[in-house]
């Protein structure tokens, strides 16, 4: 089972991870609806910066909170499927967990799939601060 | 608008009267002048009277950004803040990198143009499509850091924010406006924000921008240009030292001013030297879609008071430190957070500082007439109490906040002392020491900017030609090409840094066209830059500027560097009509009929 890994330490805030991510999943490029984010604490300056993106627990939050099976788990890949024929944009899964992001122009939940095994925004983190790991 | 990239309309805010509107961006516009510094010159020409006060209700804000910008476009971060210049009185673009522009772009504004007058202070909040002005009396006054942080409480984390500072604010004519610590920057626009009451800008886009190929031939492409950055032998040294690499090795080459511009070298920058300067780095900090990664944060004491900051930039280490000939690291620090949190131009600031260094060297100005500050060379501890006072225009303060000229003018003495073209102070890079700089200086429409044909890359850096430092030779040439490619950088709007890591003239037609679909060679890019040139220029004509003003202060054009053993000098008086021939403009400066027409103007 793959997940995105982030180092904060290395993260210099570019986002570019979040404009490949939305280009290549919704055609344009629109951070906000990304499925990866980088998101900064505004307390400091120049605060620390986080990463939201699925972490792969499977701990399924998102997907027990699907009323509908729009969401569900792909065993073969490890990583969340979501179908937009069933969804009913109720938004229970963005209530159930803080990584599930949503396009409301498409009507399209946004949870990362790993590129099917090629992720973008590893391959366009400047800094390595991005990676992608296997977890046993 | 049918090209990708661009979203196709500008947001107008009229602050006298609180209304908003749309101005649809068209075709054409877009073709002709591209975007960010383009759409400035034209949109200033066309819009505002001849004559204003820059100052008055009639001058206008137009933030405007380009067809590249938070396109994934390496580089394209940068947003243009243009207005009819209180300082030189020339139309003026300033540029600040961070997250501004993109932001405004997912909002879904190619630009914003904000004229009239507000009768109180406010703020600007643009959420996407809602827009409004918010009553910013608590902002009023705030430094720009503190405001932008009452900002983000009172909006929330996810908008981006600017503001100007008490620079601006007591309209002083270099005063900027800051979007976190990016300045845009010279010229003064924060002082036009502050004669509108317009205190602070705040953006939250949640839209995207549409790109002309489908999805994965616009990743592949972006990918190239990223690699082609990437990949440039010169990038770990900005990635590692930012601006701040140049310093030493320019000193060296005896082109870094010392004194006021007295001496085209330093005599130990050991101090300043970006190795000193690392030391202090904390954390490093990138543009959006930037892979060149020039930006750090620093942390320092100085009089046992701990800071941090943005780490200083190299115009800004030069002009307050070697310029005033001080080399106190932290004080130099110390009076760059201190220029950014009251909102002014830390370059006019130091120049106009070292100005009255030599004043008070050559016995022209007293203590008396000084409010007891001290302006000997090398004293480190004038500069904040310096700073403060033109920010608040207080007494000596309210004569350095008109700058070097202004100021020289204001006390009736040391004009030839003021080291500017047109109103605005040069910068870091001697024009003795590198004549194509000297020229640009002298010609370039807003004053002694150095980064409208940054020629250092083409006579020292060896990155475009190979061309003589000293001789005016093939100068004029140079220079008008290079203002000519410029000005499409900052029309996309891309870094100039991309200048020095591999981006050439035909792969800026490419950044044009990757988004957007046209089909721009390498002499288009020529023929639009000669264009936006040609426009700022008609501007200035007819604002009363002559071939008088493309001139270069005598100092430089007559006398040697002392530590330049060749003894050069840049008499670019002596090859304007030379640069005008190149230009197609007559003897006096002004655009033949033959040149207008051939740009369609």
């Amino acid at each position: 089972m793959h997940y995105i890994t982030f180092d904060k330490e290395k993260c210099v805030y570019c986002e570019m991870c979040s404009g490949v991510c939305s280009l290549s999943k919704l055609g344009q490029i629109k951070p906000s609806a990304a499925c990866i984010k980088i998101a900064r604490d505004t307390a400091q300056s120049f605060g620390q910066l986080s990463c939201v993106v699925c972490d792969m627990s499977h701990e399924r939050a998102c997907i027990d909170a699907c009323p509908v099976e729009a969401l569900s788990y792909d065993e073969q890949t490890g990583v969340v499927r979501f179908d937009a024929g069933l969804c009913t944009m109720c938004e229970s899964c963005l209530d159930a967990c803080p990584n599930v992001g949503i396009d409301r122009e498409s009507e399209r939940i946004m949870i990362c799939d790993l590129c099917d095994g090629d992720p973008l925004c590893v391959k366009w983190c400047p800094e390595g601060a991005l990676s992608w790991e296997g977890r046993s | 608008m049918m090209y990708g990239g661009y979203t196709g309309r500008f947001l107008t805010v009229d602050l006298g009267t609180g209304e908003f509107g749309e101005l649809p961006l068209s075709d054409e516009l877009a073709e002709n002048y591209l975007g960010g510094r383009g759409f400035i010159a034209k949109l200033l020409y066309d819009r505002l009277p001849r004559g204003i006060d820059p100052l008055g209700p009639e001058n206008e804000i137009i933030f405007a950004t380009g067809p590249a910008t938070g396109t994934m476009i390496p580089t394209a971060s940068r947003i243009a803040v243009g207005v009819k210049s209180p300082l030189t009185g020339t139309i003026s673009a300033s540029y600040m990198g961070g997250h501004f522009g993109p932001e405004l772009k997912y909002a879904g504004w190619d630009g914003v143009i904000i004229t009239g007058v507000s009768p109180k202070p406010v703020m600007l909040v643009i959420d996407d499509d809602k827009v409004e002005l918010r009553d910013a009396a608590a902002l009023w006054g705030k430094d720009t850091q503190t405001a932008q942080s009452l900002m983000t409480d009172e909006l929330g984390s996810d908008f981006r924010t600017g503001a100007i500072g008490s620079g601006g604010e007591n309209l002083v004519p270099f005063a900027n406006f800051l979007h976190v610590q990016h300045a845009a920057g010279r010229g003064g626009p924060g002082a036009v924000f502050g004669s509108k009451k317009l205190k602070a800008v705040a953006i939250r886009g949640t839209g995207g921008i549409r790109v002309a190929p489908a999805p994965a031939e616009y990743i592949a492409g972006c990918k190239e240009l990223h690699d082609i950055i990437m990949e440039n032998p010169v990038r770990p040294a900005f990635r590692w030292a930012g601006t701040t690499g140049m310093l030493p090795v320019v000193n060296e080459a005896v082109g870094l001013p010392w004194r006021n511009h007295q001496d085209d070298k330093v005599p130990d920058v050991s101090s300043i030297h970006n190795e000193e300067i690392a030391k202090y780095v904390k954390q490093y900090e990138a543009c959006s879609g930037c892979n060149v990664i020039c930006g750090s944060v620093v942390e320092f004491e100085r009089n046992g008071k701990q800071y941090r900051s943005e780490r200083i930039e190299h115009e800004s280490v030069w002009a307050l430190g070697p310029d005033c000939d001080i080399l106190d690291l932290p004080a130099l620090f110390e009076a760059n957070l201190e220029c950014d949190l009251v909102g002014i131009d830390t370059m006019t600031a130091g120049s106009t500082i070292a100005w009255a260094m030599e004043m008070t060297q050559r016995g022209l100005l007293s203590k008396e007439e000084t409010d007891g500050l001290d302006f000997t060379w090398g004293n480190a501890d004038v500069l904040v109490p310096a700073i403060r006072k033109m920010a608040a225009r207080d007494g000596f303060g309210a004569i350095l906040a008109l700058g070097s000229r202004g100021a020289a003018r204001a006390i009736g003495r040391g004009e030839e002392y003021a080291m500017q073209v047109k109103g605005l102070d040069m910068a870091a890079y001697a024009a003795r020491g590198f004549t194509g700089m000297g020229l640009s200086y002298a010609t370039t429409g807003r004053g002694a900017d150095h980064n409208k044909a940054f020629t250092v890359a083409a006579e020292f850096l060896g990155v475009l030609g190979d061309y003589d430092r000293y001789t005016m030779e093939g100068k004029p040439e140079l220079v008008k090409r290079m203002q000519d490619s410029t000005a499409i950088i900052d029309s996309l709007i891309m870094c100039m840094f991309t200048v020095d890591l591999g981006i050439t003239v035909d792969l800026y037609a490419r950044c044009a066209n990757l988004p957007t679909g046209m089909s721009i060679t390498a002499d288009d890019v020529y023929t639009i830059g000669e264009r936006i040139n040609t426009v700022e220029r008609l501007f200035n004509i007819e604002e009363g500027f002559t071939r008088a003003d493309d001139t270069l202060p005598q100092r430089l054009q007559k006398e040697g560097a002392p530590s330049d053993p060749g003894g050069h000098t840049c008499p670019v008086d002596d090859v304007m009509d030379e640069y005008y021939e190149q230009r197609q403009w007559d003897a006096d400066g002004v655009p033949t009929a033959t040149l207008l027409q051939r740009l369609g103007l």
